[in-house]
């Protein structure tokens, strides 16, 4: 009977511990505080322990370092930043604003190297890690523009930043590294035309191509309607307008979230439709949104459902997103997050072992 | 108010919306051309790419057509031992199958190679061995089971300084080997057969050093081939001329100048290098390539010195001959004179009885003298081409030493020498031909007396031992000088050859007697202390009968009784020869006719019916063989006595004469006595 393994990995992050969204606060909110590190630390060793404890294959750091959020964690801090750039409105009524470049050079002021760094330190298991987009950080140019410093130097800028940072992690071993692309979809909400949708494509495939294809191996991208405190920023945009253009990236790796689409055959069939012989889906099995701790069955099920439409071989399971993707966000627990991942271990393996037998 | 405040708040927002797409749309714009001047790029690269793409097949396709075209078989392997390249003829040479090619396993390969020798692992360990210790480069030849040769070399491969494996290049070289082979064994031939000939041999390159020499070369020039190789050639041939010592030039600088054959001056004598000298003959000839180029010389050379002393010994002896001619001409003319005066004297008409019997005498004595020059002349032809036979009896040496006393005595007492003779008293017997050893005994005294000033002395002694007899004949005359005494016994030698001498002689007396005498089994040797001081001569003869002589000549015959009264037809061309004959035998009572000439001497035969024929053989007509058959077949002719008489004294004429039907063959001058005794029984 032929074996059967799915490969199963989160999407990166894990609700802080309270301790230490408490100590931020106490700190002024400046989560980049000297007094913090002990604190950062411990609640990374206990991600990695509380992870590996799931059975995970391949754990995160949870991003417990990710000040503030897996968005801006990069530019926290820049000098040649505003805090009023654009808002990104969120089904539960609140927002996010990004920040705005008020001049140019545009430069990282960390990369996730560093936090890969910390997290190899105490794994046992094979480590990802998630980086933000350049397509996502495109949104910082100001639409009146930078005097000295065009659009154009930006997106180089951007693009030799972001192509530094996965370089970087890629380097000091990361298992994968995951682009997060939560914008796609809001690019659509944003430009129906689907032109800027296209240059977010367009974008990401600019970083993409200076890597090579054993490396774009070790590349994934993340696409979800955008999570956070247990709300969306455009799950109505129908993944239809979404799916064509997002198999177009050169990536080897699409973490999608399914669980908590309405009509997850539908999407399904758009993704046997779109992806490609060298990628692997990764659908989602378990909703950070949703309280309910899916069951291992269930899991197994969804992958089960998942299969009838993905070829075995490029099929995976993932979250459906970051079960705590700001790091303020208290909306899910250590212990329900923690849960969900150990559904989805076990349901995986269950399918796996179902599809095995077949 | 409020209402105001949410419009507001709702403006703000759609502007930000507005604001949001707006810096979305500039940025995709700003992506869009970033896009497209990466496609350009991405196109251009692409372009690039494939050109590069096509060169490098191209390259690789002509790499690989240079692979196929060279002459040699090739593989590359890498450092983990897979081949990364090969030609046909690699697989062709080696007979490796294309599944074993296709896993691009050298060891595979190499399995497949090593069966084809007949020692499979030494191949192996060498290839190991070049893999271990990756040499620069390696060069091996290899012996393959069944007859080829191949020649390997493999080089390291650098790629941009670092090595990137191994090329190995086989050839097959057995033809070369073969001719190789060929080539030694022809070379091995040609030594072996220039080391058996009989002459010397030098070879040369083109800058005329030596590169061979033969063995009998090394033994002429002093230079074996191991110091004279790579020598200039002048070093070890140097030549003179013999008569001024000049330098001669070397043949071989001109043969390589100008491509001819050259030989060398006469007179030449090379000088080895111990100093010693040898008269040469050479030549000398190029040696061209196969180009007909000049690409050495070989030259030949041998001794010549025996011939030269031969040859000068030859000239001297024809010196000799012409000489003893001419004192044989001179001898024989001598005694025509007196006959000739003396025939004169008799028939002239106031000759008085005693003058004409003075003259009787004097032609009989200057005929037998000539007699007697002429028997030498014919004893020494005869002992020289070995016809002459002894009649050998038991020989009394007082006898033998009488008779040469007798016929050496005229000369002896003319010259007022004195003789002692010095004999055993008791009496001596030894087994020879008394004739002929008293033939020996009367030379050396004749020989004494004629080179010994008068009053000399002259001694003859004999003694002997149980096996041999030793006479010794001595001297005071002239003596023979050391240069003279090895040559004294040849023919034509004399010892003073002068015409002023008044005994004369022709000189061969003692080469007869050495002749005489070593047929007797026997040897004489001649000593002198020197010019003026006298001669010895010592005969040694065995005194039993061991010569190697013939039997007896059938010309003996016993003495007669008495004379019977014949009728005798003579038969002769020589009239004067004829006449005297048939007056002499009338003078003895016989009745006598004469014919001049073989038909003549028939007809007389038919008529005069003699019972005895004497007949010259040289006649005109029917020569004397053909009347002598005839003779025989006549119905009277079976009882006839038929005697020879010609000047013809061989033995194959005294052959030819009984086979035609002689009963005797005589020679001229005829003894009478013997004549007589033949017709009186």
């Amino acid at each position: 009977m032929p074996e059967v393994t799915l490969p199963t990995e989160p999407i990166g992050s894990i609700p802080r511990p309270l301790g230490l969204i408490q100590a931020v606060d106490r700190h002024g909110g400046d989560g980049m505080h000297p007094a913090l590190e002990p604190l950062y630390e411990a609640a990374i060793r206990d991600t990695i322990d509380c992870f590996e404890a799931t059975g995970s294959p391949v754990i995160t750091d949870g991003e417990q370092r990710k000040f503030h959020n897996f968005w801006t964690y990069c530019v926290y801090g820049m000098p040649n930043t505003s805090p009023d750039g654009f808002r990104i409105p969120f089904t539960g009524g609140h927002t996010r604003r990004m920040p705005r470049l008020t001049a140019g050079p545009f430069r990282y002021m960390r990369y996730a190297d560093q936090y890969l760094e910390m997290a190899l330190r105490y794994a046992h298991v094979p480590i990802k890690q998630a980086v933000i987009s350049p397509s996502a950080l495109s949104l910082m140019y100001p639409p009146e523009g930078i005097a000295g410093y065009p659009r154009a130097r930006f997106i180089d800028d951007l693009l030799r930043e972001h192509e530094s940072e996965v370089r970087h992690c890629l380097q000091k071993g990361a298992h994968k590294v995951q682009v997060d692309f939560t914008e796609g979809r809001l690019a659509i909400k944003i430009d129906p035309s689907g032109n800027l949708l296209n240059s977010f494509i367009d974008l990401n495939n600019l970083a993409l191509a200076r890597f090579s294809a054993d490396d774009r191996r070790r590349l994934g991208v993340h696409t979800c309607p955008g999570g956070d405190r247990d709300s969306t920023h455009s799950a109505d945009v129908d993944y239809a307008e979404l799916l064509p253009s997002l198999f177009e990236l050169n990536a080897g790796n699409f973490y999608i979230a399914l669980a908590g689409e309405n009509d997850p055959v539908r999407v399904l069939k758009a993704i046997r439709r779109y992806m490609k012989p060298d990628q692997t889906v990764f659908v989602g099995v378990v909703d950070p949104i949703d309280p309910h701790i899916e069951t291992a069955e269930e899991v197994r099920d969804r992958v089960l459902e998942a299969a009838k439409y993905i070829p075995v071989a490029q099929l995976g399971t993932t979250d459906d997103c970051g079960f705590s993707p700001f790091c303020d966000d208290t909306s899910t627990s250590r212990a329900t997050a923690f849960a969900k991942i150990q559904a989805r271990v076990a349901g995986t393996r269950l399918a796996a072992e179902l599809l095995g037998a077949r | 108010m409020e209402r105001d405040g949410k419009q507001d708040k709702d403006a703000q927002e759609d502007q930000e919306e507005e604001e949001l797409r707006s810096v979305a749309l500039e940025n995709a714009r700003t992506i869009l051309e970033k896009r497209q001047r990466a496609e350009r790029q991405l196109l251009s690269t692409k372009n690039a790419l494939e050109q590069r793409t096509q060169q490098l097949a191209r390259s690789v396709a002509l790499m690989q057509a240079t692979l196929e075209s060279t002459f040699d078989a090739i593989v590359v392997t890498d450092g983990n031992r897979r081949v990364t390249g090969f030609n046909e003829k690699y697989t062709r040479m080696w007979r490796i199958p294309r599944e074993i090619m296709e896993t691009a396993d050298h060891s595979q390969m190499l399995a497949v190679c090593a069966q084809q020798f007949a020692d499979p692992e030494s191949y192996l360990a060498r290839i190991e061995e070049i893999y271990t210790t990756s040499p620069p480069e390696s060069l091996d030849v290899l012996w393959l089971a069944d007859g080829r040769v191949y020649e390997r070399f493999s080089k390291i491969q650098f790629v941009d300084g670092s090595s990137a494996g191994r090329v190995w290049s086989i050839r097959d070289i057995t033809a070369h080997k073969r001719s190789e082979a060929q080539l030694r064994e022809q070379r091995a031939w040609f030594e072996v057969t220039l080391s058996s000939i009989g002459d010397a041999v030098i070879t040369t390159d083109v800058r005329g050093h030596v590169t061979f020499l033969n063995p009998i070369g090394e033994a002429m020039t002093g230079w074996s081939l191991h110091d004279a190789r790579g020598v200039q050639l002048e070093r070890i041939f140097n030549i003179v001329n013999e008569d001024t010592r000049e330098p001669l030039a070397n043949p071989v600088a001109r043969v390589l100048q100008e491509g001819i054959i050259v030989g060398l001056a006469n007179h030449a004598v090379l000088i080895a290098r111990d100093g010693t000298e040898a008269a040469i003959e050479d030549s000398a000839a190029p040696i061209r390539d196969a180009n007909g180029a000049v690409s050495g010389a070989v030259m030949v050379f041998h001794d010549v010195t025996d011939r030269r002393r031969a040859e000068a010994a030859l000239r001297e002896a024809d010196r000799r001959k012409d000489e003893f001619i001419a004192v044989l001409a001179h001898e024989l003319r001598n005694p025509l004179a007196p006959i000739r005066q003396a025939a004169l004297i008799s028939k002239a008409a106031g000759a008085t009885e005693a003058q004409k019997r003075w003259s009787h005498d004097v032609i009989e004595r200057q005929v037998q003298y000539m007699s007697l020059l002429l028997d030498d002349l014919l004893d020494i032809s005869r002992v020289t081409r070995g016809t002459l036979a002894l009649r050998m009896q038991p020989t009394e040496l007082v006898s033998a030493v009488n008779v040469a006393i007798e016929t050496a005595r005229p000369i002896i007492d003319a010259r007022r020498h004195v003789l002692s003779i010095d004999l055993p008293h008791e009496p001596l017997q030894f087994a020879a031909d008394p004739l002929r050893v008293a033939q020996v005994l009367s030379n050396l005294l004749t020989n004494a007396a004629k080179y010994t000033d008068p009053e000399g002395q002259i001694r003859l002694s004999a003694s002997c031992d149980a096996d041999h007899l030793v006479i010794r004949v001595a001297d005071s005359g002239v003596g023979i000088s050391a240069e003279n005494l090895p040559n004294i016994f040849e023919m034509f030698s004399q010892v003073h050859p002068t015409m002023d001498r008044t005994d004369g002689g022709l000189g061969i007396g003692l080469a007869l007697a050495k002749g005489l005498v070593e047929l007797h089994g026997g040897t004489i040797e001649a000593s002198s202390p020197g010019l003026g001081h006298g001669s010895e001569f010592t005969v040694r003869l065995p005194r039993g009968m061991n010569t190697g002589s013939r039997a007896v000549s059938p010309d003996a015959a016993p003495s007669p009784a008495r004379i019977t009264r014949r009728r005798v037809l003579v038969a002769d061309d020589n009239r004067d020869s004829a006449e005297t004959l048939a007056m002499l035998l009338r003078v003895d009572g016989h009745e006598v006719m004469i014919a001049h000439d073989g038909s003549a001497a028939l007809a007389a035969f038919g008529g005069f019916a003699p019972d005895t024929v004497l007949l010259d053989i040289g006649m005109p007509g029917p020569n004397g063989y053909e009347v002598a058959q005839r003779i025989r077949q006549s119905r009277s002719g079976a009882e006839i006595k038929l005697i020879a008489i010609t000047g013809w004294g061989q033995a194959a004429d005294k052959e030819r004469a009984f086979a035609a039907g002689f009963d005797h063959h005589l020679t001229k001058p005829v003894d009478t006595q013997q004549l007589s005794d033949l017709l009186a029984w």
